[in-house]
């Protein structure tokens, strides 16, 4: 019979490497979401044009970390309260989407990142 | 392909009689007029369609998001979630009929809800973005 060299002496060297394999594995998908996140929160400021000053939308995009892996992207501060009622519209605007369209664009770039995060 | 699907979602929300008793037949795109009684119904086209191509020479299929939403001035969410509870039940994994398409798949993007203060009044929308796949 054939014997296979899987590069493990014994099943507890296997069993240790795995946590170490898997932090590893999850830093590294954790910086290519990141950066994805990122990406998309370009994209997202620049569906937006300046408008009168001081306070700009376009400015206050921002990524913020939920998670292991785990980011959103973030439209608005104090004073640029009105990220959301732009995206969805209000009583007394239409919708006018910039972050989902941004999200649509950027996918197929994020899960590259992703991919090439894996291999 | 727009105006086909407005039409066949606007049909599908007027004709359904779960909505209907929630906000009689203001169903309104993009914006409602003004002076509009609450509660009512609002949807619009995100801008991020695609078309994909298919192998079939000819053949390709549409994707498109689709905000739907429930607006009401009212300090309690209550009668909005009804309306985007509604929504939900007719559109999340359903289909509706669009003029010489075929709507192979409907379902939910994503949650839409959030309070409007202005000025002494509270506006509350809740819904969701839907995604429509056409062939």
């Amino acid at each position: 019979m054939g014997r296979v060299n899987t590069g493990f002496s014994s099943s507890a060297t296997l069993d240790s490497r795995l946590p170490e394999i898997a932090a590893n594995l999850q830093r590294k998908v954790s910086g290519a979401v990141k950066q994805g996140a990122q990406l998309v929160a370009d994209a997202a400021a620049a569906n937006l044009v300046y408008g009168p000053p001081p306070h700009h939308l376009k400015d206050d995009i921002y990524v913020e970390r939920v998670g292991a892996a785990e980011y959103r992207v973030l439209a608005g501060e104090k004073d640029t309260y009105y990220g959301h009622v732009r995206e969805n519209g209000g009583v007394n605007e239409p919708p006018r989407p910039f972050l989902v369209p941004a999200l649509e664009e950027k996918t197929p770039e994020v899960l590259s990142l992703v991919e090439a995060a894996l291999r | 392909m727009s105006l086909a699907v407005r039409r066949g979602l606007f049909n599908a929300l007027s004709g359904a009689s779960s909505i209907k008793a929630l906000v009689g037949d203001r169903i309104y795109y993009d914006q409602a007029p003004a002076g509009a009684q609450y509660p009512y119904v609002i949807f619009s086209k995100v801008p991020s369609g695609a078309k994909i191509r298919t192998l079939k020479p000819g053949a390709s299929i549409r994707r498109d998001i689709w905000l739907v939403k429930g607006v009401d001035r009212n300090s309690s969410a209550d009668v909005v979630d009804e309306i985007a509870d509604a929504i939900d039940a007719l559109l999340d994994e359903s289909t509706f009929t669009v003029s010489g398409k075929t709507v192979l798949d409907i379902h939910l993007y994503g949650d839409v809800s959030f309070p409007e203060p202005d000025g002494d009044q509270l506006y509350r929308h809740a819904g969701g973005n839907y995604v429509v796949v056409l062939a």
